[in-house]
């Protein structure tokens, strides 16, 4: 564990724009807005002052919400393979549990060369959670508030600007070298910060009993009750850190046309309509299918673990509150009729 | 010789004979493209609009690739626009064919709806002189019959049984649903197995009277029809419970299916 302060961080920044990397922080939108990962060139331009979470998951890097993957002018096709080195500094725990899901998946089986090209030459620091929304729920869905592995670098911020950093990877002990190692009381005083964040955390008895238990039946009223409140926007697909689902597309443009990827979700009708029919036109069986993405040990067994990260971005979107904290509340409740 | 999973391969449309009023087979040269098992599928791309999956009709050893197309809407439209030498992009071949070699001794029970034929086709031309084969095929009218010609050709060589839900006046054949043509005296389970495509009302009452004549759940291979767009697994059109109908299919045996029809959401066929 090494110590560092904010000058440590801007000499960090200089050395990795040196090395032509770009670097994305945390920036709040104008007007108390929300939060984005947007190009910063220095640490003090982050902002970290009331920053829980982005709006949108760092998915949006490697499987962005648009983007082309062919080109083809007149007969010459091209693939959109984009490679950049990038920085992306103040990936919360859950959402970097998020981006180790998506590797498996899209990097798993035949490997997506998209994601792949986007993937490479990226550096994950993560930034480990003290205050907590009321929505998060990741000490429920074993991905934070401290991330464990998979990041380069985690940094914790132990207030009147002392950073303890740790490395994941080779890179980032590289890159921490030649910073000194705290001291054990910094560590001991860690130690205690988590314990005091665990306390933190909105008491949730269904999230323990029912995210590792799914075993809802196709015919449950749950999938009827939930699909009653869901309005079709899409929204907590889109925002799912863990959600890889896309449509393609044409456009036609002056002198070539492309071919794009979108987010997709799967609480919309179309994402199953086929010409002539649909297996699932009723919201009931698309719940079904959205939550047993989610939750089912046999869907999720390439993971390892669930693919709800507790990051509580569809309990924040959902406009009907059709969203993961209802389902294991109506599991807690069928069970008990 | 590889396969083009992502990025498609250009090529020029060699020939389109028409099947139907609305169901045309567009041929391409094979060149530079993978070799195939009956029951594989490719992506068709139309530049401009976009990609249908579509059944390979030719068996692997033909130097054609052959696709055998139904119109019914935007895609399909878009291509029935499309001339020979006109170019298209072709993706695969994707996901598990029929398995043929595993019942190199076995009765072939072929069962097709509609546009199911196509695959089957493959099936038929692949494993003909080696398998006994038995096709029972149904479409909605008598002009609705895809492939007159090589059904007419085939039918010293192997057992052909057709129906159509409606007759017209130049039909003397059987008149009804498939499913009345899978009689005990032709249709019995010993050392048989069934392969079935078409509508998925079709499947699921195929399946039904297979089981009732006494084939096992593992001898009934059906070969499904999903939503899909990127046909290698990640863009989640197609799962039905733990499977990618694209990668883990489209051809599964039922006793695959069973499970995940009680179990997942949606209805598997
Ligand atoms: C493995 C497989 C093999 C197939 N083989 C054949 C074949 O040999 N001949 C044939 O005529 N048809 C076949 N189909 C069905 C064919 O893919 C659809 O008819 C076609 O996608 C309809 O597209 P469209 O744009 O014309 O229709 P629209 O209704 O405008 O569809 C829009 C989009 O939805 C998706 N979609 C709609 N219907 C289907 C569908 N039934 N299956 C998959 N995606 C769909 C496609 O991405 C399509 O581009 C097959 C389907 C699958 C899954
Ligand atoms: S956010 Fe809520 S309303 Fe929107 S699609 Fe999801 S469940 Fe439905
Ligand atoms: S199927 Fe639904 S829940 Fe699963 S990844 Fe796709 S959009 Fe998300
Ligand atoms: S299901 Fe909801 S809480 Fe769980 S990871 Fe997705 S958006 Fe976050
Ligand atoms: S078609 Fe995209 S996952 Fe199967």
């Amino acid at each position: 564990m090494k110590k560092l302060t904010a000058q440590d961080f801007e000499k960090l920044f200089e050395i990795w724009k040196n090395e032509g990397y770009e670097i994305y922080g945390p920036k709040r939108a104008p007007y108390g807005g929300d939060f984005f990962f947007n190009p910063v060139e220095t640490f003090s331009e982050c902002d970290f002052d009331g920053f829980v979470n982005t709006l949108k998951p760092p998915k949006d890097f490697f499987f962005p919400q648009e983007a082309t993957t062919l080109k083809l002018y007149r007969e010459k096709l091209e693939s959109e393979e984009v490679s950049k080195k990038k920085v992306i500094f103040g990936i919360r725990p859950c959402d970097l549990e998020g981006l180790l899901i998506l590797d498996k998946f899209y990097l798993g089986n035949i490997p997506d060369p998209y994601y792949k090209a986007r993937r490479e030459n990226t550096l994950l620091v993560t930034f480990s959670c003290f205050d907590p929304l009321p929505t998060c729920f990741c000490n429920e869905a074993g991905a934070g508030p401290v991330a464990k592995s998979g990041f380069d670098i985690q940094v914790n911020d132990l207030g009147n600007g002392i950073y303890l950093a740790e490395h994941g990877s080779k890179a980032g002990k590289d890159y921490l070298s030649s910073f000194p190692d705290a001291e054990d009381e910094l560590i001991e005083k860690l130690r205690q910060r988590i314990g005091e964040t665990l306390k933190k955390f909105t008491p949730r008895p269904w999230a323990e009993k029912h995210l590792y238990n799914f075993k809802v039946s196709k015919d449950s009223k749950i999938w009827r009750e939930l699909g009653k409140f869901c309005l079709k926007c899409g929204g907590c697909n889109y925002l799912c850190p863990t959600c890889s689902c896309f449509n393609t597309f044409d456009l036609q443009f002056e002198d070539h046309i492309e071919q794009r990827r979108e987010w997709d979700s799967c609480l919309l009708e179309g994402y199953h309509r086929m010409a002539g029919s649909n297996p699932k036109p009723d919201a009931a069986s698309r719940m079904q299918f959205r939550f047993e993405c989610k939750l089912s040990p046999e869907i999720n067994k390439p993971y390892g673990r669930i693919s709800c990260t507790g990051c509580g971005r569809c309990i924040q979107t959902c406009i009907g509150d059709a969203h993961m904290e209802s389902l294991l509340i109506l599991m807690d409740r069928e069970e008990g009729l | 010789m590889r396969h083009a999973l992502f990025k498609p391969v250009l090529k020029k449309i060699k020939r389109i004979v028409e099947e139907t009023p609305d169901t045309r087979s567009f041929y391409f040269d094979k060149d530079g493209w993978a070799g195939h098992t009956p029951g594989q599928f490719a992506e068709l791309w139309v530049p401009g609009v976009g990609e249908i999956p579509i059944s390979i009709a030719s068996p692997s050893k033909s130097d054609e690739l052959v696709f055998t197309v139904k119109k019914v809407g935007t895609v399909s439209s878009a291509l029935f626009e499309k001339k020979v030498s006109d170019t298209i992009g072709l993706r695969g071949p994707f996901g598990h064919g029929f398995p043929l070699q595993e019942f190199a001794e076995k009765n072939l029970i072929l069962i097709g709806g509609g546009i199911g034929l196509p695959p089957l086709m493959s099936v038929i031309l692949e494993a003909l002189g080696k398998n006994k084969i038995r096709l029972f095929y149904g479409a909605r009218t008598p002009a609705d019959i895809v492939y007159k010609p090589l059904l007419n050709e085939l039918k010293d060589k192997i057992d052909i049984y057709l129906t159509v839900d409606v007759g017209d006046e130049s039909w003397d054949g059987e008149v009804g649903v498939v499913t009345n043509l899978l009689k005990p005296e032709l249709v019995h389970p010993y050392n048989s197995v069934a392969f079935v495509c078409g509508p998925g009302i079709m499947m699921y009452y195929t399946v039904k009277r297979l089981l009732e004549l006494g084939f096992r759940e593992e001898n009934i291979y059906l070969s499904l029809e999903h939503h899909m767009k990127c046909a290698v697994g990640k863009c989640g059109h197609c799962r039905i419970g733990p499977y990618y109908v694209c990668v883990d299919g489209p051809v599964f045996p039922y006793s695959k299916l069973r499970e995940v029809e009680e179990k997942f959401a949606g209805t598997v066929f």
